[in-house]
């Protein structure tokens, strides 16, 4: 109710500036503005000359000429009818009665349209404090813990509470942040580590990028036989086309485990896209990392693909260069977008030229210099094929 | 309540704008001085609205309300006190009521001012103010409100853009705002002369110290955002003609031609047909640039709108403004009685050229700026008109201003002397010819034309100095006379003498920078030195630093003269945590007094090097320092209230006779 007392308080305000000058008696009545500016001129040749600004020559041409325009300016002010002294005009009167009942009404109306008169103020610091009162939901337990880091950034413990509050809010970099965090303040654990790795490797669109692999890398030497770092190295070495080793890590993690074991059913499936590859399968191109989505790509056709199957080795790698050629020709012609970009540097990381793909991406960076998000993505992507 | 308070007092100042833009224009029309006293009071207290709103709004960043949908899209609680109030303008919401609140701002300057105008011009002029008002309230309230409301508050914002959290963003945009809008109080008096069908004498005492106060807003926003851009982008490059940089560079150069027309017309009484046009264009080009920026048509930085309604009512307001007051010009311009008459060699023909030159190099930027614009919409095609085109069109139109610049002031005013002129010049351009030798002598490399660039800085410095030096009569009469005579001149002469000097300062600036810099853009590892302009600049390896909402790589370079450390640099990739976007932070040492040192850390090479942008710039500060020294110029001369009078050569015949007397 208070509000509207104040809304109530700023109209009549804003109705009085209008209503005021209406209802005032009229002040001199004006014209002889032009004549005092003039006789000013006058004034400033006469302290100009003493000041010796200007000669007595030019201060007689100056005088002159102001003179001439003061006495046309008196003169025209006689003939300008002198402005109607006395009351208020009817006209007057009817301006004040249209303002003081339309401006509040226009007021008010626009503001019901527009405004939520119930909305009252939530400051941050005053929204943390009552939440700790009443019940908790997560986003202010969060939001309280971030409050409590950021003034004692230490406390390690803290850190770690969030991680997995972060992951299921699909705040990744900030999951990724309080691991590091708690890594730094607790010490490094296989668990630790391998959580790291993973949170990395999601931001990455699945992709085992070399942050994520040294993670791993590190859980794995403090536990050999922890099976979730033993699955993304060996998804890692895949991922960069070392296909025997990879098929060993899984090979070795299969026997390793009991036939029953949840892991098991994924491991064979990657082991059997592997065999599929070394078998000459059509997904040569891209071994697991999925591939972010292409708009209005021209890709391979279902004919394409079935053509591929039945040719030879080097006639299926003639085939996929000829597609990378084709991309790359017309990215460079007509430009494309960034997705196109990122696969074009891709094929040519996963075929192994990585002088071509090393162009494309410099390519890719100048075309979308002015783009940061492109930018970002294409420096994860320099990162994750290590160009 | 504040937030509602705030929106509440948005929707009255423009139930107040509708007020003040009717009843004084009927007043005036009617001569009704009660009508007409409106206008007064509605100005001051809309400003007291608009300026609550505005505070309302600051507070809602600063305590991080969240309810409030625009802070939640451009805050974030853990930025720095700085930032949350600078974010207030540093998104098309808050910008655009940063546009208003100076607009009303200004009203309420005219309001409290022109006691001694007459009530006619000052009910139409304050009406005029009040028509620009209701346009961009209503479009405020009805496309852009930055008082909607969240039901459910989230406990984050969303930061505001990196690179616009940085000091620059927190000035640039409102000393631009203060010349965009500084201009609408030229434009208001314009379309008022003509809705009289007369200009008082006061009119032309009015206009020129106003769009002198709007110039030097515009002159200081432009100079602070070109250096913005340099420190920020970290592409070392100062001016890029980019649109958004050209939205504002046309209405400077309208300004500037304005604010010499209006000499004429203060002193003379003479040009005033043009004058009104002038200050009808400079506040067009405004409304133009802030279409330009605020609609989204370019993309860019600075396009935070992306919403085509707000583009098409922007246009909408542009086109009712500019067709408005041109169609009126039209109609009325012809009824405005010319002043006083002058020779083409003269101090008013002089002016005039001053203008030419300026409208003309206008009209190559607009053209630069707009072709690619109507090649797109028509076509569908993109083209880019770059460099190249300015340097062919601008260029040769503002050579032959530059080289006539230092002549204009000496020339009498009504009928003038070029000979005279040049006897009283030749040592100064006698001097500019020994500066270029020398800039041939001291650099060997570079184009050959750049002495000849350096020359010309010289001239018009030497020329600006020249001027009060001669007025005093140096060298005529005894020290002590001229020293008196010296600092009885008037205040307006060392305004014009320093921002003439100021020009020739940029003008070096810009020659050096652009003929003689060095450039190295390499991948150096930890340990390594590179030569640079003179200086040996080791790189010793980066080291991660934690910010409030950010996290940089800083690199760390030492700069050493001939084995002597001279300076410690960091050069920093910072990225913002919320929005996961990079800037670059450059590192700047000033060697001499306007030299510089620039380094921006790239990114991390496989090789364990990283790659490096270094720049050696000599005198680039002169760029800047000119621009301030122009805007310093203009504040004295603003300083200087006293009438002005420009006393006329009178004839021969004349002038014998005053004398005989």
């Amino acid at each position: 109710m208070l509000v509207w007392f104040v809304f109530a308080v700023m109209t009549v305000i804003g109705v009085l500036a209008v209503l005021m000058p209406l209802a005032r008696a009229d002040r001199a009545a004006a014209g002889a503005q032009d004549v005092a500016v003039y006789r000013d001129q006058l004034g400033e040749i006469d302290r100009d000359r003493e000041r010796g600004v200007i000669d007595e020559v030019e201060a007689v041409a100056a005088r002159n000429e102001v003179a001439r325009r003061l006495l046309k300016a008196a003169r025209a002010e006689e003939v300008d009818a002198p402005a109607a002294l006395g009351g208020p005009s009817r006209l007057a009167r009817a301006v004040a009665v249209v303002c003081a009942v339309l401006m509040p009404a226009i007021a008010i109306g626009a503001y019901l349209g527009l405004g939520k008169p119930d909305a009252a103020d939530q400051p941050l610091a005053s929204r943390l404090a009552a939440a700790s009162s009443e019940k908790q939901s997560i986003d202010q337990l969060v939001a309280r813990v971030e409050k409590h880091l950021a003034d004692r950034p230490e406390d390690g413990k803290g850190w770690e509470v969030l991680v997995p509050i972060y992951v299921r809010m699909g705040r990744l970099a900030d999951a990724e942040t309080a691991l590091r965090n708690t890594i730094r303040l607790l010490g490094s654990t296989a668990e630790r580590e391998s959580a790291l790795g993973e949170v990395i490797v999601y931001q990455n669109s699945g992709v085992v990028v070399a942050d994520a692999r040294a993670a791993f890398e590190r859980a794995n030497a403090q536990d050999p036989l922890a099976v979730a770092p033993r699955m993304f190295l060996a998804l890692a070495l895949s991922q960069d086309g070392k296909l025997a080793e990879s098929r060993k890590a899984w090979v070795a993690l299969i026997d390793a485990s009991k036939p029953d074991d949840p892991w098991v059913v994924e491991a064979r499936a990657e082991l059997a896209k592997i065999d599929a590859v070394l078998a000459g399968g059509p997904a040569a191109v891209a071994p697991t990392s999925p591939a972010p989505p292409a708009a209005a790509d021209k890709g391979p056709s279902a004919a394409d693909i079935a053509a591929a199957q039945s040719m030879t080795e080097a006639e299926r790698g003639r085939m996929i260069e000829d597609m990378i050629a084709s991309l790359n020709a017309r990215l460079k012609a007509q430009g494309g977008t960034v997705d196109e970009w990122i696969k074009l540097v891709r094929s040519y990381a996963m075929i192994g030229k990585r002088v071509e793909a090393t162009t494309a991406l410099q390519d890719a960076r100048k075309a979308f210099a002015a783009d940061a998000a492109a930018i970002e993505k294409l420096d994860g992507l320099a990162k994750a094929l290590s160009l | 309540m504040i937030v509602e308070i705030g929106h509440y007092a948005l929707i009255l100042s423009l139930v107040l704008a509708l007020v003040q833009s009717v009843v004084p224009v009927v007043g005036a029309a009617r001569r009704d001085p009660r009508l007409m006293a409106v206008a007064g009071p509605t100005a001051l207290f809309q400003f007291l609205f608009v300026g609550l709103a505005f505070a309302a709004l600051t507070w809602a960043y600063v305590v991080s309300d969240f309810s409030v949908y625009n802070v939640v899209a451009n805050s974030h609680s853990q930025k720095p006190l700085i930032f949350k109030i600078s974010g207030v303008w540093g998104n098309h919401e808050g910008s655009m009521l940063l546009w208003v609140t100076i607009l009303a701002l200004f009203g309420a300057l005219v309001a409290l001012f022109s006691r001694n105008l007459p009530p006619t011009l000052r009910a139409n002029v304050l009406a005029v103010q009040a028509w620009v008002g209701v346009a961009f309230l209503t479009f405020i309230l009805l496309t852009s409100n930055p008082f909607e409301r969240l039901d459910k508050p989230p406990f984050e914002g969303q930061d505001l853009n990196p690179i616009l959290q940085d000091v620059g963003l927190a000035i640039h945009p409102p000393l631009l705002y203060l010349g965009y809008v500084g201009c609408s109080v030229a434009f208001a008096f314009a379309v008022a002369a003509l809705i009289e069908g007369r200009i008082d004498a006061a009119w032309a005492r009015w206009v020129r110290p106003w769009t002198l106060g709007a110039w030097i807003f515009l002159t200081l926003g432009i100079a602070m955002g070109s250096y913005w851009a340099y420190y920020e982008l970290g592409w070392g490059g100062w001016w890029f003609w980019d649109p958004v940089e050209n939205a504002s560079l046309m209405p400077w150069l309208v300004a500037t031609a304005l604010l010499h027309s209006a000499i004429v017309m203060e002193k003379r009484e003479a040009l005033k047909v043009w004058t009104v046009l002038m200050a009808i264009l400079a506040f067009a080009l405004s409304l133009l640039g802030t279409f330009l920026v605020r609609s989204g048509v370019l993309t860019s930085v600075h396009a935070f709108a992306t919403d085509p309604a707000r583009g098409v009512f922007i246009l909408g307001i542009l086109t009712l403004f500019v067709g408005g007051s041109l169609a009126l010009y039209a109609a009325r311009a012809s009824l405005l009685t010319q002043g006083g008459i002058f020779a083409p060699i003269s101090r008013e023909g002089a002016l005039v050229l001053n203008n030419l030159f300026l409208t003309a190099a206008c009209a190559a930027v607009l053209i630069g700026t707009l072709y690619p614009l109507l090649v797109e919409a028509t076509t569908g095609g993109k083209i880019s008109v770059g460099e190249p085109f300015f340097n062919l069109t601008f260029g040769p139109l503002v050579l032959p201003l530059l080289l006539l610049l230092p002549l204009g002031p000496f020339l009498a005013w009504k009928r003038g002397d070029v000979l005279a002129v040049a006897q009283r010049l030749w040592l100064a351009f006698a001097l500019a010819i020994v500066a270029v030798a020398v800039a041939f002598y001291l650099k060997h490399g570079g184009p050959v034309l750049a002495p000849f660039g350096a020359g010309l800085a010289a001239w018009i410095m030497l020329g600006a100095i020249a001027e009060p030096m001669t007025r005093a009569k140096f060298g005529k009469e005894p020290l002590a006379t001229s020293a008196r005579r010296l600092f009885g001149l008037p205040r307006s002469t060392f305004g014009t003498a320093l921002a003439h000097f100021g020009v020739g300062m940029m003008v070096l600036g810009i020659v050096s920078e652009g003929a003689w810099k060095v450039e190295r853009i390499l991948v150096m590892k930890p340990g390594e030195t590179v030569e640079l302009g003179g200086y040996g600049v080791t790189f010793e390896g980066t080291v991660p630093r934690k910010g409030p909402n950010y996290q940089d790589q800083v690199g760390k370079f030492v700069v050493s003269d001939g084995g002597t450390v001279v300076a410690r640099l960091e050069s920093a990739k910072r990225l913002f945590t919320a929005r996961q976007m990079p800037t670059s932070e450059v590192a700047l040492e000033t060697r001499g007094l306007f030299s510089q040192i620039y380094i921006a850390l790239g990114e991390a090479q496989d090789s364990g090097g990283w790659s490096v942008r270094m720049y050696w710039k000599p005198l680039v500060l002169l760029i800047w320092l000119g621009a301030l020294v122009m805007s310093i110029g203009g504040f004295v001369s603003l300083s200087d209230r006293r009438l002005r009078v420009g006393a006329p050569k009178p004839a021969r015949a004349a002038a014998a006779l005053a004398a005989a007397e």
